[in-house]
């Protein structure tokens, strides 16, 4: 038994990164530091050594788990949790606080065990490591208002683990089994799940826990929290959900109107939160199509964003570990100062904007090509209209309005060496892909044919970016931009932060009144009610007091000569 | 250096051109998309250009509606 614990589990890269996390926190800082750097390592040798195929099967009383399942579409996420473990962990050496760094290292491991993980019931421990894990990582931002987001945050995804617990529950009930494969939303037990896998995914109307805690956590916080939870989801609805049209329209919605929020917002790091929901869409959208090129294209896109995607909130962690703040209105300018994190930005800001020789201008088009290979015309303008719109905020404000726009008279230091050689790797990942996707290929879940660089492809991509960036400079130049301005904007959230918080508010104090009138008013009335209960249900009352086994036997023998004499009267 | 005037409509007419060289390629390049729409002239430019056009307008009218004080939550 320990032999085939040992040969099975120590390679298991979500465990590694766990226990390492959990150890963390009894090092002292030097060690730690070391321990957080070596820890993906470690986690990507284990992974190497396991085969590209593996499905390790555990019966544990009646159920038959499957607590790591490898094969084409695990594999690539694993694989992208592990670098974006290792990017982070860079990122994060200049700092000392223990609590942050051991949580970023577990709740990437439990990221990857429930990647890894082919049963309900693993999924579910692992899903819950990593609420509670991330809630933490936001909770430890900068303050009063990252622990009232980190406690909205455990809030709606304690639910979603509910759901999925729910879910799970009533598959196994239907299907006696409980392993994790395709499901539908046809049942009450799929739509449960479904609904766990969308929350987690940021899906319209349950997406603004994303743009309420991750621009709360500290710089490098939020670089962790961009790339596990709703990837997980996207991996999860693509293993459980492929095929599934709702999530068509679902994933095209979700590319649009993200946008429309991430044009007036003036924290840029709620902007690229806004953005990576929009880029949740085109993953979600490729999911629903289903078609072997399009699960290629979602897994594609989720490993080049889970990298731009952490550039772009590396740079603009970088600016607020320098000037205090990420808001726009109070930077411009800085590109004297930071050149080095203005030039990664600029990358990740291309990328974004699927700038050909870059990554997302090789994932993106995986995606629209395969919805134009199924004929749906109308999703596939909806995302061409949010491919432009990705442009407009991720690529050009966010850049814009920090390291250019109005020289502010800024002064600063650069991003300290370590955040500069984190972004420096991302950065150069981004543009590999770009460049050589047949290595991007073969890592994708199916054998495809897809060439991205054909006379078409790239000009017309060149021509929607630069019409793009004209429109962009023609309302700038013009003073037709809105300006940017402090102010909050209202989101779904507002639903459950005022009217329900009001409604909440007014049933506990009429709750208390109630309580206050009782206790005043008819203290004779409830002592007698209470002294009543006390003589019924005390402990020396009939009903506590414990029958003797004479006394039951004596009863047990009256019933029995009762029925003895019932039945000979009839 | 990069907020003098001449810079900036260095950079500004760059683009200028740049994007009349893109739009040139629809004259001379007959483009082959999944639908028909992808070949008319100059739709891939129209499109971004529309879209981003509309997109600010459109965010503009929001502010309108959705615009709160800062500190509104707390």
């Amino acid at each position: 038994m320990i032999d085939f614990f040992i040969n099975d589990y120590i390679n298991h890269p979500g465990i590694i990164l766990i226990l390492g996390g959990i150890a963390m926190l009894f090092m002292p800082g030097n060690m730690r530091r070391l321990t957080t750097f070596a820890l993906p390592l470690f986690a990507l040798l284990g992974f190497l050594a396991y085969p590209d195929e593996l499905i390790l099967t555990v019966n544990l009383f009646d159920y038959t788990l499957d607590p790591i399942r490898i094969d084409g579409i695990s594999w690539i996420f694993t694989l992208i949790f592990i670098i974006a473990a290792f990017i982070t962990a860079i990122y994060s050496l200049h700092k000392s606080d223990k609590f942050e760094q051991s949580m970023i290292a577990i709740y990437a491991g439990s990221a990857i065990g429930a990647v890894l993980a082919g049963d309900l019931l693993t999924l579910f421990i692992f899903w819950e490591v990593s609420a509670l894990s991330s809630a933490i990582i936001v909770w430890l931002g900068s303050g009063h208002d990252s622990q009232r987001a980190a406690m909205r945050y455990l809030l709606i995804h304690i639910t979603s683990g509910l759901l999925l617990m729910l879910g799970s529950i009533l598959h196994y009930q239907q299907t006696n089994s409980i392993l994790f494969d395709a499901m539908s939303i046809d049942t009450l037990s799929g739509l449960l799940i479904f609904l766990a896998f969308g929350i987690k995914c940021a899906f319209p109307l349950l997406h603004n826990w994303l743009q309420d805690a991750y621009p709360e956590a500290s710089p490098v916080g939020t670089v962790a929290l961009s790339a596990f939870t709703t990837k997980l989801a996207v991996y999860c609805l693509a293993r459980g959900y492929a095929g599934t049209e709702s999530l068509i329209w679902i994933g095209a919605l979700m590319t649009a109107f993200p946008i429309f929020y991430a044009v007036i917002e003036n924290d840029l790091r709620k902007v690229l939160a806004y953005s990576l929901n929009n880029q949740l869409g085109f993953m979600v959208v490729g999911v629903g199509v289903g078609t072997e090129l399009a699960l290629n294209g979602t897994a594609a896109h989720a490993f080049a964003h889970i990298l731009y995607k952490a550039l772009l909130f590396m740079s603009m962690g970088a600016v607020l570990h320098r000037i205090g703040t990420c808001k726009a209105t109070e930077l411009g300018g800085l590109y004297k100062s930071m050149p080095w994190t203005t030039i990664f930005c600029l990358i990740g800001a291309m990328s974004i904007s699927a700038f050909p020789l870059l990554s997302g201008f090789i994932s993106k088009g995986i995606i629209l090509y395969a919805v134009a290979e199924e004929g749906h015309w109308i999703t596939w303008l909806v995302l061409l209209f949010a491919s432009a719109g990705v442009l407009h905020h991720s690529g050009i404000k966010v850049p814009f309005f920090s390291f250019f726009a109005h020289d502010q008279g800024l002064t600063c230091k650069e991003a300290p060496l370590n955040m500069l050689l984190a972004m420096g790797i991302t950065a150069a990942m981004c543009i590999l892909l770009g460049i050589f996707p047949h290595i991007f290929y073969q890592w994708l879940p199916y054998s495809m044919e897809f060439h991205p660089y054909t006379f078409d492809h790239t000009i017309t991509q060149l021509q929607l970016i630069f019409f793009s960036l004209l429109a962009f400079t023609v309302l700038y130049r013009n003073g037709w931009y809105p300006p940017e301005i402090r102010s909050t904007n209202l989101d779904f959230d507002w639903l459950y932060r005022k009217p329900l918080n009001s409604l909440i508010t007014l049933f506990a104090s009429m709750f208390a009144n109630l309580l206050h009138n009782v206790t005043e008013g008819k203290q004779a009335t409830l002592k007698m009610l209470t002294s009543f209960a006390y003589q019924a249900h005390g402990p020396k009352s009939s009903i506590a007091r414990g029958a003797s086994v004479g006394n039951m036997v004596v009863w047990v023998a009256v019933l029995l000569t009762a029925c003895l004499m019932f039945y000979y009267v009839i | 250096m990069i907020y003098s005037k001449k810079f900036i409509n260095f950079v500004v007419y760059s683009l200028y051109a740049l994007c009349a060289a893109l739009l040139l390629f629809d004259v001379f390049h007959h483009k082959h998309g999944h639908f028909k729409f992808e070949e008319w002239f100059g739709f891939y430019a129209l499109y971004g250009f529309i879209a981003c056009i509309a997109i600010v307008l459109s965010a503009i009218q929001l502010r309108k509606i959705l615009m709160r004080d800062e500190d509104y939550y707390d």
